[in-house]
């Protein structure tokens, strides 16, 4: 084989590749997510940009010590929200983007992974927003609640935003009395 | 009247550990009348339960789609009552 058949060879394998990897990837797990997996999410031929976003259990909210914290999740519902919230952003930012969300569940330590947002596009604009919206967006309307474990041995709810929508939504993520509301509107609608 | 399973999600899990409930609903019942009921339910049979506001402010939902207050419940769908959010 000489190397202009060898790259056609190539060629041909990286379109059958392409054209056979899924566009939109969700999934929500109870083992570590693998950060290797998302260095090799690699972009599409036409793809010029990848951005991600990885969010970490830290230890410390609101002034308190957390040594763990503990994320409930109800998974059918919450991996059909993460494929609306991707082919909304797929919708915004152009068809041919590839987009993975990974989120936890289960009891974490501090220093993991509990979210991994990767997506490929053509250039750096659109790859940067859409993993702010996605997150921003999950972090609005997926159906998963965190439980802090505090280093005084006490535990508790984080409190964040209703999904019903019978009155205006109030974005107050801590204590408080957060009311409920139409937590359904998209990202734009929520900022005019 | 029949009977329903609901299960609860987040903090309503301080309450009822086991993370679901059955109550008995008389048709037709409206998805906010059923949010009512649970809170009677959670009243009557949980003596610590105090957060008065954690049903008005949860959705009731199907493995689905969250369900509007004004849509009625027939019973064959496997319901779930879904506190504030706060993923990612």
């Amino acid at each position: 084989m000489n190397i202009s058949m060898a790259l056609k060879s190539w060629h041909c394998f990286r379109q059958f590749v392409e054209a056979n990897v899924p566009k939109i990837e969700v999934r929500v797990i109870e083992c570590p997510i693998d950060l290797s997996e998302i260095a090799r999410w690699a972009p599409e031929s036409q793809h010029g940009a990848l951005n991600s976003f990885i969010g970490f259990v830290r230890s410390v909210n609101l002034g308190r010590a957390v040594v763990a914290v503990e994320y409930d999740c109800f998974i059918p519902l919450c991996e059909k929200t993460f494929k609306t919230i991707a082919l909304e952003a797929v919708q915004k930012w152009g068809e041919d983007t590839r987009l993975m969300i990974i989120h936890r569940h289960g009891r974490l330590s501090i220093g993991e992974a509990s979210v991994a947002i990767v997506a490929t596009t053509g250039h750096r604009d659109e790859a940067y927003r859409i993993t702010r919206y996605v997150i921003e967006e999950i972090k609005m309307r997926a159906p998963i609640w965190k439980k802090e474990f505090y280093q005084d041995g006490e535990t508790d709810w984080v409190r964040g935003h209703a999904l019903c929508q019978h009155r205006k939504v109030d974005h107050h993520e801590h204590g408080g009395n957060s009311s409920c509301g139409g937590a359904l509107l998209s990202h734009e609608a929520r900022q005019s | 009247m029949i009977k329903i399973n609901v299960k609860l999600f987040g903090a309503f899990k301080k309450y009822i550990s086991t993370g679901e409930i059955s109550l008995f609903i008389e048709q037709p019942c409206l998805a906010g009348n059923l949010k009512k009921n649970i809170q009677k339910h959670l009243l009557d049979s949980v003596p610590e339960f105090s957060d008065l506001n954690l049903v008005f402010e949860s959705a009731l939902a199907t493995s689905e789609r969250i369900l509007d207050n004004h849509e009625y419940i027939d019973g064959s769908e496997k319901l779930a009552l879904l506190p504030p959010v706060c993923g990612g």
